[in-house]
């Protein structure tokens, strides 16, 4: 039951991206910065530090492809960068201690790495790249600023979440 | 032997091989979705209406109180811009009875810029720019096809990219990802030897430039003098767009890369930020192969709901809604 509720935030968290999201975004104000919400990618994250780094592949995997099918054009492209981020946030806090400031550095890190790793494929297969510099200021700074932030409101109720799914789990064993 | 002993390695391979395979494979240009994708946006699709709606009431109350603060003003702004256009009017339909006179002595049939269109909800957008799409609420089962041109009150927005069965999915023309390339005109007016000359500028929009937020026309012959705050509407050459529709204005130009061509900066006239209503435009002619204009067949969506939003518009009555958006 926990793993349902987890599953079902993730998934709310993705709907809520394309929907209501879209008219809070500062675009939609008239500004020229950009702030991208992956608030799913936040909770995969999260997520993925807590039950390690396999779950994060897999959830990665899924909201990835999600967000391919519905969005793009080409499929697999958002499937290997969050894939690559949710595997590479669980390998971090295995590393190190996880303690709250280290998570959410992680966080920040992973967020600013997904966001290159995007758009480094989209320079791959997009004929009209953009100037880096903006890009970098313009949309990625903002995002990662703005995940980070959701991050901070959202960890102590996905950390609560992870750790019933982790005791339901052991408890089936 | 360590190496091939190492199932973990192989497996992340393979998985990365198939991925790069599954991205080459779909990245192409692809007639239809297949049934899984279709499956997916149509079950999405359900869900996401029902949350944009509401946001874009709530959203909408909020302009409207802020509206409501410079509504003396902008009336007044109106009310002139109201007596200009009963006189516009008045010359749009002579100039359209003219039009037909002359067409019926010269014994010409059909215009490609007669259409018709179907009313669209918006109920998702994606939220970042690498793909700027939408997704829209009528799909193959209400007669909607790959590559229609997609307006709004103020103009062209874009065409659609894909269809499901109850939903589709509608390419922006700000995607980056430029394949989308629209066969547009210039409406240039000069005066030469103190007349004044209408005539047509071709050109071809292609990429949207993201820092200035202008779109950029290229392939415009050299020679030709394109000005400050001329209109951009489509040529209704090629494909299913059909003809005059809006577009933008020009804001500058200048000569392109090699000097060959000039390459036209645009305003759009759409405003790309709130879309909540979209009509999907449908060509009430074609171009066959051989040349001769055919009637678009209606199966489709006959005996479907969408039939009374289906109205047939006459080139008339679509450039009002040109001037609107200029003003």
């Amino acid at each position: 039951m926990p793993r349902l509720y987890l599953t079902a935030t993730v998934l709310l968290l993705f709907l809520l991206e394309g929907t209501v999201l879209q008219v809070l975004s500062p675009n939609a104000w008239g500004l020229s910065w950009l702030a991208v919400p992956r608030f799913a990618l936040v909770t995969v994250i999260i997520l993925s530090m807590f039950l390690g780094r396999r779950e994060g592949l897999y959830y990665g995997l899924g909201i990835g492809l999600l967000q391919d099918v519905l969005y793009g054009q080409a499929i697999g492209v958002y499937m290997l960068s969050m894939m690559v981020a949710g595997y590479f946030a669980g390998l971090v806090s295995l590393l190190f201690h996880r303690s709250a400031p280290l998570v959410f550095v992680t966080i920040a890190l992973t967020l600013f790495g997904h966001e290159w790793l995007l758009y480094i494929l989209f320079r791959l297969f997009s004929t009209a790249p953009n100037d880096v510099q903006w890009i970098l200021i313009n949309q990625i700074l903002p995002t990662v600023g703005l995940n980070l932030l959701f991050a901070i409101l959202i960890y102590a109720p996905m950390r609560y979440l992870c750790e019933t799914v982790e005791k339901g789990s052991r408890s089936i064993e | 032997m360590s190496f091939f002993g190492n199932k973990r390695l192989i497996v992340v391979l393979i998985g990365l091989v198939l991925l790069i395979s599954l991205v080459g494979y779909t990245s192409r240009e692809r007639a239809n979705l297949t049934w899984p994708e279709m499956f997916l946006k149509d079950t999405v699709s359900v869900l996401q209406s029902i949350f944009y709606r509401p946001a874009q009431v709530v959203s909408g109350l909020f302009k409207d109180i802020g509206d409501a603060y410079n509504v003396y003003q902008e009336n007044r702004v109106l009310k002139a811009n109201l007596d200009q256009l009963a006189q516009v009017t008045d010359e749009l339909e002579a100039t359209k009875a003219e039009n037909q006179r002359l067409r019926a002595a010269l014994d010409v049939k059909n215009t490609q810029s007669s259409y018709q269109f179907r009313v669209a909800e918006v109920i998702a957008r994606n939220s970042d720019n690498w793909n700027n799409v939408l997704t829209i609420d009528k799909g193959q089962k209400d007669g909607i096809k790959k590559d229609m041109a997609v307006i709004t009150p103020k103009g062209l927005i874009g065409r659609v990219q894909s269809v499901a069965n109850f939903s589709a999915t509608v390419e922006l023309l700000t995607n980056v990802e430029n394949s989308n390339h629209v066969s547009a005109r210039i409406l240039a007016k000069q005066i030469a030897n103190g007349k004044i000359v209408y005539s047509y500028i071709n050109g071809v929009i292609e990429e949207y430039d993201p820092r200035n937020r202008l779109l950029i026309m290229r392939k415009i012959p050299w020679g030709q003098k394109v000005e400050q705050n001329q209109s951009v509407v489509t040529s209704g050459m090629g494909g299913v767009i059909p003809e005059n529709l809006s577009i933008g204005k020009v804001v500058s130009v200048q000569a392109d890369d090699y000097g060959l061509t000039q390459t036209a900066y645009i305003q759009p006239n759409a405003d790309f930020n709130e879309i909540d209503e979209v009509m999907v435009v449908e060509r009430a002619y074609t171009l066959s192969p051989n040349g001769d204009l055919v009637p678009t067949t209606q199966t489709n969506n006959s005996g479907t709901p969408v039939t009374p939003q289906t109205k047939s518009v006459t080139p008339a009555n679509s450039v009002p809604a040109t001037g609107g958006g200029g003003q």
